[in-house]
């Protein structure tokens, strides 16, 4: 199950996310599901159509599905998806 | 020293996460076919990089030649033939076979 303990190594794609923080001031405040991950990116579906938003410098906040609400540091997710798993963290989610 | 984590556990992860895409996938598939094809190339680099088998129900649910998730009565058929289940993708037409042995 994805809990905050293992978000930063789980599945991002079909959880619900704001962004909090970004250096693109433009994005502050963007929020939806993510629908794609790539190394440096996510993919949001927000009502304003598809944002790519870099994952460097992002602070985001995630729900899981059993709605507790996490935020991340984007800094710590930038990988390619399937090396995340395996993937050491210093801080694991807050 | 570096800690490690574990492989049983990145591996319990990565089956979780295999899940969590095929379900996505089934779900988009009939509106955004792209994305669906995605979340099946996502979930088979977790499998292969995390050595995590895909349990025969998965194995069979996409066009190994093709990489699209396959629906039975939408975009594949299934035959038997001389002891084998073959299987076409009606995306790409090419077809798959697999041994049919009978359950023991």
């Amino acid at each position: 199950m994805i809990s905050p303990q293992n978000i930063l190594r789980h599945e991002l794609i079909g959880l619900d996310v704001a962004v909090v923080e970004a250096s693109n001031p433009a994005l502050t405040g963007l929020s939806g599901q993510i629908i794609d991950e790539t190394r440096n990116t996510l993919v949001i579906r927000c009502d304003r159509g598809d944002k790519r938003v870099q994952k460097h410098r992002t602070r985001f906040r995630v729900t899981l599905p059993d709605g507790v609400l996490v935020e991340i540091d984007g800094s710590a997710l930038v990988m390619a998806p399937e090396r995340r798993i395996s993937a050491l963290h210093k801080t694991r989610g807050k | 020293m570096a800690r490690k984590i574990p492989r049983s556990d990145t591996r319990r992860i990565a089956r979780e996460r295999i899940a969590i895409l095929f379900q996505r996938a089934r779900e988009c598939i009939p509106l955004e076919p792209a994305r669906s094809d995605r979340y099946v190339a996502l979930a088979r680099k977790i499998s292969m990089k995390h050595r995590v088998r895909l349990d025969r129900g998965l194995r069979r649910q996409f066009c190994h030649h093709c990489g699209r998730l396959l629906v039975p009565g939408v975009n594949m058929r299934v035959r038997i033939r001389r002891g084998m289940v073959v299987i076409t993708c009606l995306s790409c037409h090419q077809q798959t076979r697999f041994l049919a042995r009978r359950e023991r």
